[in-house]
């Protein structure tokens, strides 16, 4: 096992913690309100989805590269 | 026109006897949006730039995730995916009455479920023999293939590693085990278990893996809020 007390779960404030990692828990998974990734144009009821667009996982980004 | 007021959805709660105070991202305070025992925990966004990534410690993916699991502590409840926005408390509203039913039921099968993610990496890899074709060290294109092979070889050990490394998981956690997830990462195998949120991991579930995983690299976070189990789709509001 790789840590001093193998199944201590690492403290994020006291090991480095990557970025992508927590990238790939909270943008890939859980509760979804929309499901396509549609961006509307300027309106009242407007819901925006732009972030998921943006921001992807470094493992998707990855495997998109690699697939071109 | 008067720019809608951004609201940035934090997780779904079966409504609390009390409401923790807490700050959301930027500052901004976390506000929580109740009917008919549901919870929407959530917080103004207008003015944060939620894709900021000039300092890892104070990316806002971080942040989100901090305040979900500081909830997740204490109560029961699905994260949302983090991005996930309305415009106005209206929509969380709309969100609530349109879809209560189904946000019962997910929270009644994962409100009080953690996930822990193991992530179980081979050191020793199998030792496969090159190709002829491949054995040409001067060739730069076959160099640049056989690499290619090499990496692909260390894919396929943690291929080979799948089933293994599922059943021993499945016989190690049998008891305490509401679902799991395995997938095959470049040179791992990622696991994932839906467990009590009361659950603790012991020595002897070390041992255990230790002793059925040899040479395997084994690394372990958790509890985080069930993310991976939390499927549900609400469509727009």
């Amino acid at each position: 096992m790789s840590n001093e007390d193998p199944l201590k779960p690492f403290d994020p404030d006291k090991d480095k913690v990557l970025l992508s990692e927590v990238l790939d828990r909270v943008i890939n998974t859980g509760v979804t309100i929309s499901g396509d990734l549609t961006i509307g144009i300027a309106d009242e009821d407007l819901i925006y989805v732009g972030l998921r667009v943006l921001l992807t996982s470094v493992d998707k980004l990855r495997e998109d590269n690699e697939a071109t | 026109m008067r720019q809608p007021e951004m609201l940035l959805l934090y997780c779904l709660l079966k409504t609390p006897a009390e409401l923790p105070v807490l700050k959301g991202l930027g500052e901004s305070a976390l506000q929580y949006f109740s009917r008919d025992g549901l919870t929407v925990a959530y917080s103004e966004v207008s003015n944060i730039d939620l894709v900021s990534i000039e300092s890892t410690t104070e990316h806002p993916a971080f942040q989100y995730e901090r305040i979900v699991m500081t909830l997740h502590q204490q109560h029961h409840l699905i994260p949302i995916r983090f991005g996930e926005k309305v415009t106005g408390v209206e929509k969380i509203e709309s969100l609530l009455n349109t879809h209560a039913p189904k946000i019962h039921q997910a929270l009644n099968q994962l409100g009080d479920k953690s996930e822990l993610i193991f992530k179980v990496r081979p050191t020793t890899l199998p030792e496969k023999k090159l190709p002829e074709s491949l054995k040409d060290s001067k060739n730069k294109g076959i160099a640049y293939l056989r690499k290619k092979y090499q990496k692909h070889q260390q894919t396929f050990a943690a291929e080979d590693d799948l089933s293994v490394v599922e059943k021993v998981f499945l016989s190690v956690f049998q008891s305490v085990l509401f679902d799991h997830q395995v997938a095959l990462k470049s040179d791992s195998v990622a696991v994932r278990l839906l467990v009590a949120r009361s659950y603790q991991t012991s020595e002897s579930i070390t041992k255990q893996l230790v002793e059925q995983l040899p040479n395997h690299e084994l690394s372990f976070t958790g509890a985080f809020p069930p993310y991976h189990f939390a499927t549900l789709q609400l469509g727009k509001p």
